[in-house]
């Protein structure tokens, strides 16, 4: 971590390593906030506690900045009473109902879809715009850091358990995993199994969410750096082109923000049922 | 990128949680309510106007019925009023029939009376001129009661 500070450090006092899209240093750097033309360093917001590194890093940044986006939009769009609302809020409800009946009710039930109503609105529109923030410019998608993803699908793995205990019992929650009628020979291989995809479950939401996130924005930073491979003329001859493969890219990319989102609540929503609802 | 980084995924749980502490509180559970009393305001618009339309839908069943009803009702006064009408129209015209057969039957009499009695007045009438021509011719009166009667015996036969 702080060979990638001092050397983006060193490239930036250098005054930029030539031309060029360093798309893993782009992707990986969590050190320097760039703000257009500026960059400012985030070296003093270092610290450890008990040995862990708790710096606030560039996502945890762009993790407040959704949060705070999202505490705003919601506190003012909804501020003007029942009757009155703006478009803004009238496409924010939009979403909520969307959440609310497709994703939650449709899951888990309109009972116990209830009182998780507001984890699975958090999750979704957390998701959402940590990703659309990577779309701005010298804005960085949180979700594309896999550590990000994996405190989200810890928090989801902790859902999807807690509500199968909760729910059903703790013993017969785990109890739930082997099927009943099931031949006593496969029992011993049987447990391992589900043992392993209770992990699986949140693991693959991280990897997922993340790989989608990362391989948008690498997608996007190749289509850059083509103008840069080009040399004199050239490149404002054929330069404007990859930009157009940008722009493609970046509608795309809108589309795959919203759809990430979209899975990532969805999947929870359907393992916390499975868990609340063992029998099938 | 792909390094493990503890303190980056407990500052993503706990920014999490905060958030989702923070928007529960200010977002969701009002905007969820005014949902909820939204959506159950329209179901309660939707069953009244279902229950309104039910019950026009009902009166208007009720109206249709009570019209049929009235006009049949309505057709049945008239046809029966025509029926006494005509009843009435036959009645009367046989009553009067009657009466006007009664009445010439009276007229007749009546003029066959008159005539009667005009015949014998002057019956009477020409007997006594018979009498008093008689008398003249024979120069001497009769005994006046029994010429008039053998007169009036001789003028029946005649007649007859």
């Amino acid at each position: 971590m702080t060979e990638h500070a001092s050397s983006a450090v060193h490239t930036a006092a250098q005054g930029g390593h030539g031309e060029g899209v360093d798309i893993v240093h782009h992707l990986t750097d969590l050190d320097t906030l760039e703000l257009l033309f500026w960059k400012i360093p985030l070296d003093s917001l270092r610290f450890e506690l008990f040995g862990v590194d708790l710096s606030i890093t560039k996502p945890v940044i762009f993790m407040w900045l959704a949060g705070l986006i999202l505490l705003l939009s919601f506190t003012l769009a909804f501020r003007g009473g029942r009757l009155m609302r703006s478009k803004f809020a009238q496409l924010l409800e939009v979403y909520v109902i969307f959440v609310r009946d497709e994703i939650v009710y449709a899951n888990i039930g309109e009972k116990d879809g209830r009182r998780l109503l507001p984890y699975f609105l958090t999750v979704f529109f957390f998701i959402l715009t940590c990703n659309l923030l990577g779309l701005i410019p010298s804005g960085i998608t949180a979700t594309g850091n896999v550590n990000v993803t994996a405190g989200l699908a810890i928090v989801a793995f902790l859902v999807i358990q807690g509500m199968g205990i909760v729910k059903n019992g703790f013993f017969k929650h785990f109890k739930s995993m082997v099927p009943p009628g099931l031949p006593l020979m496969v029992i011993p291989i049987m447990i391992p199994v589900e043992i392993i995809s209770m992990f699986t479950k949140p693991f693959a939401l991280c990897i997922r969410l993340f790989a989608n996130m990362v391989a948008g924005h690498a997608v996007i930073l190749a289509f850059f750096g083509l103008v840069f491979m080009m040399h004199g003329v050239l490149r404002y001859i054929i330069g404007p082109l990859p930009l157009l493969g940008v722009i493609g890219i970046s509608i795309l990319e809108v589309f795959i923000a919203h759809l990430q989102a979209f899975i990532f609540t969805i999947l929870t929503a359907i393992f916390t049922s499975m868990t609340m609802h063992p029998s099938h | 990128m792909l390094d493990i980084n503890p303190g980056l995924m407990i500052w993503t749980i706990v920014s999490f949680l905060i958030l989702l502490a923070v928007l529960k509180k200010a977002a969701w559970d009002p905007i969820l309510k005014a949902l909820d009393e939204r959506e159950n305001g329209i179901r309660e618009n939707i069953e009244t106007a279902r229950q309104a339309r039910d019950d026009a839908d009902r009166s208007l069943e009720e109206y249709r019925r009570k019209l049929s009803e009235a006009q049949s009702e309505a057709q049945n006064i008239v046809a029966k009023a025509r029926q006494d009408a005509e009843r009435v129209g036959e009645e009367l015209k046989t009553k009067y029939k009657v009466d006007a057969e009664a009445l010439i039957d009276k007229a007749k009499k009546q003029i066959d009376l008159e005539r009667r009695a005009a015949i014998n007045q002057i019956r009477a009438e020409v007997a006594g001129l018979a009498i008093s021509a008689a008398e003249k011719v024979v120069g001497k009166s009769l005994d006046s009661e029994d010429h008039r009667r053998l007169v009036m015996e001789s003028l029946k036969e005649s007649s007859n």
